[in-house]
């Protein structure tokens, strides 16, 4: 069998045999994961890795140089060896190409189930990253030796995927798509030893701020929601950076903007959601605060009038009952921006958030206050805000009590009749919004329906 | 007649590989193999002990054939 039969077949062979463990393993013995650790280690070492990189590199240029000759193309009198060179193609083709990425991709991601599983602590427990509660109690149940390995590991692949960071550039690179799921990967677990308390030689708080302000790595399905993640994951359990993590994440969320992305509202969502959970493991004035330094993006709006501040608008019977003073209101958010386009996506992604930190928290004092701030928007900045607070509402409606969402039906009538309000685009947002709540019989509407 | 005129056409086709569809033979025995071993290995717990030092085995002999197929190459090109 030729060198590159060999390498092909085992190549395959290991793609199956990691999917196929992933997928059926569901208990593993005390000794597994040293042993699957030390044999990963084995296979993702740097001087096998540029081995096969070399060897698969002299095949594609020798196919190359066969092509241009038409004659020579079928001098290969082995039909095995044709048969995976045409896969091999195949798979470069839908973005996998077989090479080093894809193993160490493959190896990490079983590693990671592997530890999820030996930190299981129920049966039906969900296996994953998720949740964050009681995260640090949950993987620090790995030894030490384990802990300490999977650090070197997450460490030299996050490492390695900084250092060769030209894919990012051009979307068409088939190592793109590779690259961001081992980062993804590679991230999960580096934040698991940090959070246990090893140390770890790269700055991860820095990677993960680096990666919220990239908008090709956060609109990665895979590396988005893993940064986001990791993020919560260390501000609620690491103190020290929470401060610096969770303002990093509220910028992301207003300035999230990618015209190409068609995920982006998703991820704003996933981003609210986890600033809810950093947030209440603080402190109920912090979260109030927080919303308020959102409300108060939508009073920077130029066409907005200042005849009345967003905080002269607080409801003094609930701020009375949650002992909030306004005088710790998180400072402004400066904005920078260039074009209508993104002050629009701003706005959005502002009342989207807000809405879906007050449906997480599922408090009702605080859900009334931000039905009175909200409210109060309608007719203060453009239309797009209002069709956005329209559905915006309507997400907090599904978690308040009847007093509260006759509230808010009330709103959403008002804003129909009043003259400073009422527009066709409105009238249609509201009544779209009312047909949908209809037809669903649980969830809650999206922001942009 | 029918069929000679089209034959080389098919082979052509064939070997350009807009047929290959399926995952691989490979893939497919490193799936079921991995797969029914730990079946196997649900078990007993003894068998799962067994089966699961199988895995590493088996992560093991992937790990030499990659370097089998790295020095082959390299005695070849020498």
């Amino acid at each position: 069998m030729s060198d590159v039969t060999i390498l092909l077949t085992a190549i395959l062979s290991l793609i199956g045999g990691c999917e196929a463990i992933v997928t059926h393993l569901e208990t593993v013995t005390p000794d597994f994961i040293d042993r699957l650790i030390t044999q990963v280690q084995a296979l993702v070492d740097g001087q096998l890795l540029v081995g096969i990189e070399s060897l698969l590199s002299s095949i594609n240029k020798e196919a190359a140089s066969r092509k241009s000759s038409s004659a020579s193309t079928r001098s290969h009198g082995d039909p095995q060896l044709q048969y995976l060179l045409r896969t091999n193609t195949r798979y470069t083709n839908k973005g996998e190409p077989l090479g080093a990425l894809m193993i160490q991709r493959h190896l990490l991601k079983l590693l990671e189930h592997t530890c999820y599983i030996s930190c299981q602590t129920t049966k039906h427990e969900q296996l994953g990253f998720l949740p964050l509660k009681g995260f640090k109690d949950r993987f620090s149940t790995l030894s030490p030796t384990v802990l300490s390995a999977i650090s070197e590991l997450a460490e030299s692949q996050i490492g390695s995927i900084e250092a060769s960071a030209d894919f990012l550039k051009f979307k068409t690179s088939p190592h793109q798509d590779l690259s961001l799921s081992l980062k993804a990967t590679s991230l999960r677990l580096a934040c698991i030893t940090f959070i246990c308390g090893y140390e770890i030689n790269i700055n991860l708080p820095s990677v993960i701020k680096s990666i919220l302000v990239d908008p090709t790595q956060m609109a990665h399905d895979d590396l988005g929601p893993a940064c986001l993640d990791s993020l919560a994951a260390i501000s609620m359990n690491c103190h020290e950076h929470a401060s610096d993590l969770n303002r990093s994440l509220r910028n992301y969320i207003i300035h999230a903007h990618d015209p190409h992305s068609q995920n982006l509202s998703a991820r704003v969502c996933i981003a609210a959601k986890r600033l809810a959970w950093c947030l209440s493991t603080i402190s109920n004035d912090k979260i109030v605060s927080t919303l308020y330094s959102l409300v108060n993006v939508l009073t920077s709006a130029p066409s907005s009038t200042n005849e009345r501040g967003a905080t002269s608008l607080q409801p003094r019977t609930a701020l009375s009952l949650i002992n909030f003073d306004h005088r710790t209101v998180a400072s402004s958010i400066s904005l920078s921006l260039k074009t209508e386009d993104q002050r629009q996506q701003v706005f959005s992604n502002v009342v989207e958030a807000i809405a879906e930190i007050v449906y997480e928290l599922k408090d009702e004092k605080i859900a009334e206050l931000m039905i009175s701030l909200l409210g109060q928007k309608f007719g203060r900045v453009n239309d797009g805000v209002d069709k956005s607070l329209v559905w915006g509402l309507a997400k907090i409606s599904t978690i308040v009590k009847e007093k509260d969402y006759r509230r808010i039906l009330k709103l959403h009538a008002k804003v129909r009749l009043d003259p400073a309000t009422a527009n066709s685009a409105l009238t249609e947002t509201v009544l779209s919004l009312f047909r949908s709540m209809l037809t669903i019989d649980h969830g809650c509407p999206s922001v942009h329906g | 007649m029918l069929y000679e005129q089209y034959a080389p056409i098919l082979q052509e086709i064939l070997i350009a590989g807009d047929i290959d569809m399926e995952d691989t033979p490979s893939r497919q025995l490193g799936y079921s193999l991995a797969k029914t071993v730990l079946q196997i290995g649900s078990l007993s717990p003894k068998l799962k002990i067994r089966s699961q030092g199988l895995l590493i085995d088996y992560l093991e002999k992937v790990q030499r054939a990659f370097m089998d197929a790295i020095s082959y190459e390299g005695s070849h090109s020498n």
